[in-house]
């Protein structure tokens, strides 16, 4: 007798079009060379998982699997204990490896750029300007000779960034957009740092003690013309592929012509066939539809080394994301690092879209221990 | 006597941390005697009869101060550690060319974030201490022993002080009846004295005290490197002795030159622990 595990009258999956080949211009973007190169030759091997762990679970599975007992004092506040000893703890989502110090520097764009410097980092050349200030900044605009960022200095999660200003109307649009983003309980308040434009592939690092245990692309969200479906279409089939994704499902925009309109684009648009077409100016993976891919054996020792000079220019900190932006993933020239954050969530790189799940859990609880036994 | 053990052993609390095994356990009569006994009343008073006023003209007079900051630069030019400013009030230390700490508003590195939260909330330090069975104060309890202020840094206790306030001393009674404790708020207070007189009793406290102080620290995250103030009865037992605050920011000068005492060299440990904390 014949048993069917599956129903026998499920329909075969449909013939799936061949997805266009992308066809790079005449001078393709890092983001764009490592789409084309990394991403769509295995666009099918998109992650699914099927269940996550958030940022402080992470930490915790680890914390148990190095034998450690976990205290909550209150839901913000968390002692990790060995052997009746206090080896550490965490403060929200950041853990006893990050100094007073190093907290209020990673606050502040502005005061991390100077941290950066001061180590001879090789971070984009900025300046951090009073909002009110705002002929301040068209002057320093001029005197840059190229094209800026314009960001809030205690932004987070890339709100109100706005890239590649070239002109005084884009510097006054992007002004607007930083004001209306910055955070309202940081010290640098007031703040909007205003630095060159320095494009790359968009890198962050995960650096504990003096190793990267973890490394991804950040990609913003894109679509592949077939000269025939919309954008709106490509999109809305692009999100829907996620949805088995437990990460990232919950994460998806929703692509609306409000979104498109600094693109030129509108849901209807049509795209040439083979055009890779990103959907924002930046890779937003909170919210925006980036995809976090795992790059860590791709990276270049040196972009590791700069990676982990970034983290060791901020004092007292002992694990944090290193923000770096690479013209390639093979060298460190031209590339800076950006932004060294402690308050980074590591789930991107416990569930990448492509490539590896890589334990930056085990990497900062083992580091704990190790300074614990200093 | 407390000096006894220190010297018979070897075992000054801040120089070496293997002894604590070997150890004749102090609190054998400390604690057990103590029991029964009720507990003292004039801890501050034995204490300056005791500790003090046979050494009165050792008191430091008032003289040309250095700041804590200096004191650290000093112990951090001494290892070839190099200052850097960053900006106003934030400092960068750099030794071989690599960040190793910095001092940021009063703190160095040796401080989390998560432990200056913790420290923020007097509640929340007594939930840690309490959590490490560590005795504490209770909120608003008035003190009635004798104050101590220790400094820790990494797990060691590099320096304690005793807090007492100006006294007057009758000679023809002698011993802790001869004391007078003066209000340290009165202008007319003792000819001559500050308004907290600060005895080095480093070498004086049991191990049992200098734990207590070292394990208080310890119950914070990411701490290490902190002044932490006890009230105890006496010198070497525990008994009714508990934490009454952990002090990220207590300030070193008066470990260094107490009004009484050698004072300890409370900058060079920190110094020497942010290099090991760096672990180049
Ligand atoms: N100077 C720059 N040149 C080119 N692109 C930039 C520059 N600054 C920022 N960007 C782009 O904006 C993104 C976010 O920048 P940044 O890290 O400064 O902001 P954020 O608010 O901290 O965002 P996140 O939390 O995602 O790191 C970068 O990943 C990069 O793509
Ligand atoms: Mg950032």
């Amino acid at each position: 007798m014949a048993q069917t595990y599956f129903p026998a009258s499920a329909p075969p999956p449909p013939p799936r079009a061949q997805r266009p080949h992308v066809e790079l211009g005449s001078e393709p973007s890092a983001t764009e060379r490592f789409i084309a190169e990394h991403i769509e030759p295995r666009h099918e091997a998109l992650r699914r998982w099927s269940s996550t762990l958030p940022h402080e679970e992470l930490l915790q599975r680890a914390a148990r699997r190095k034998k450690m007992t976990i205290k909550k004092i209150t839901d913000s506040n968390q002692l990790f204990f060995l052997s009746g000893v206090v080896v550490g703890g965490m403060d929200g989502v950041i853990t006893s490896l990050v100094s007073h110090q190093a907290r209020r520097v990673s606050r502040s764009k502005a005061m991390t750029k100077r941290y950066l410097t001061a180590s001879d980092v090789p971070t984009p050349k900025g300046k951090a300007i009073n909002p009110t200030e705002f002929s301040r900044a068209v002057k320093y605009l001029k005197s840059l000779g190229g094209p800026v960022t314009v960001k809030p200095s205690s932004g987070r999660a890339s709100k109100g960034i706005t890239v590649n200003v070239t002109r005084e109307s884009q510097l006054r649009q992007a002004w607007q957009a930083a004001m209306a983003a910055r955070s309202a309980t940081s010290e640098s308040r007031y703040l909007i740092v205003m630095e060159e434009y320095t494009p790359g592939l968009d890198l962050r690092a995960y650096v504990v003690g003096s190793t990267v245990v973890g490394a991804v692309a950040r990609l913003p969200l894109y679509v592949v013309g077939d000269g025939i479906s919309t954008v709106g279409s490509l999109a809305d089939a692009e999100i829907s592929r996620r949805g088995p994704n437990e990460y990232l499902k919950g994460r998806q925009p929703e692509v609306t012509n409000a979104m498109l309109a600094p693109l030129e684009l509108t849901r209807d648009s049509v795209l040439p066939f083979g055009k890779l077409q990103p959907l924002s100016a930046i890779a937003d993976t909170t919210r925006g539809g980036g995809l976090a891919v795992d790059v860590l054996d791709l990276l270049a020792d040196e972009l590791k080394e700069l990676a982990v000079e970034g983290l060791w220019a901020i004092p007292g900190l002992g694990a944090a994301a290193v923000d770096l932006l690479a013209p390639s993933l093979g060298s460190a020239e031209g590339a800076v690092v950006l932004d060294v954050n402690p308050y980074a969530n590591i789930m991107q790189f416990h569930y990448p879209a492509y490539g590896e799940p890589r334990r930056v859990n085990d990497a900062v609880m083992e580091e704990i221990l190790e300074r614990a036994s200093r | 006597m407390p000096t006894e053990l220190t010297s018979d052993t070897g075992s000054h609390p801040g120089h070496a941390p293997g002894d604590e095994t070997e150890q004749e356990p102090v609190t054998q009569d400390a604690g057990a005697e103590a029991e029964d006994q009720p507990l003292p009343e004039n801890a501050v008073e034995r204490f300056i009869a005791e500790h003090v006023q046979p050494r009165r003209h050792e008191f430091r007079s008032a003289e040309q101060l250095p700041s804590a900051a200096q004191l650290l630069g000093t112990a951090l030019a001494r290892r070839r550690i190099e200052v850097k400013k960053i900006v106003e009030g934030r400092w960068a230390f750099y030794f071989a060319g690599t960040v190793i700490g910095g001092l940021s508003h009063g703190l160095t590195t040796l401080v989390s974030a998560h432990a200056r939260r913790v420290l923020g909330d007097a509640e929340a330090l007594r939930g840690h201490l309490k959590l490490m069975d560590i005795p504490c104060a209770e909120e608003g309890a008035e003190l009635s022993g004798l104050q101590l202020r220790g400094f820790v840094v990494g797990r060691e206790l590099v320096s304690m002080l005793a807090l007492i306030p100006p006294y007057e001393y009758d000679d023809a009674v002698g011993g802790p009846e001869a004391v007078r404790l003066l209000d340290s708020t009165a202008a007319d207070s003792g000819a001559g004295q500050p308004q907290v007189i600060a005895v080095d009793v480093t070498e004086l406290v049991s191990e049992y005290i200098s734990s207590l102080a070292v394990d208080a620290v310890r119950a914070v995250p990411g701490l290490f490197a902190a002044g932490v103030d006890l009230e105890v009865f006496s010198l070497e037992s525990l008994r009714s002795a508990v934490v009454l605050d952990v002090d990220e920011n207590a300030d070193l000068l008066p470990h260094h030159v107490p009004t009484l005492g050698p004072g300890r060299d409370v900058a060079d440990a920190i110094a020497e622990q942010i290099l090991i904390s760096a672990a180049l």
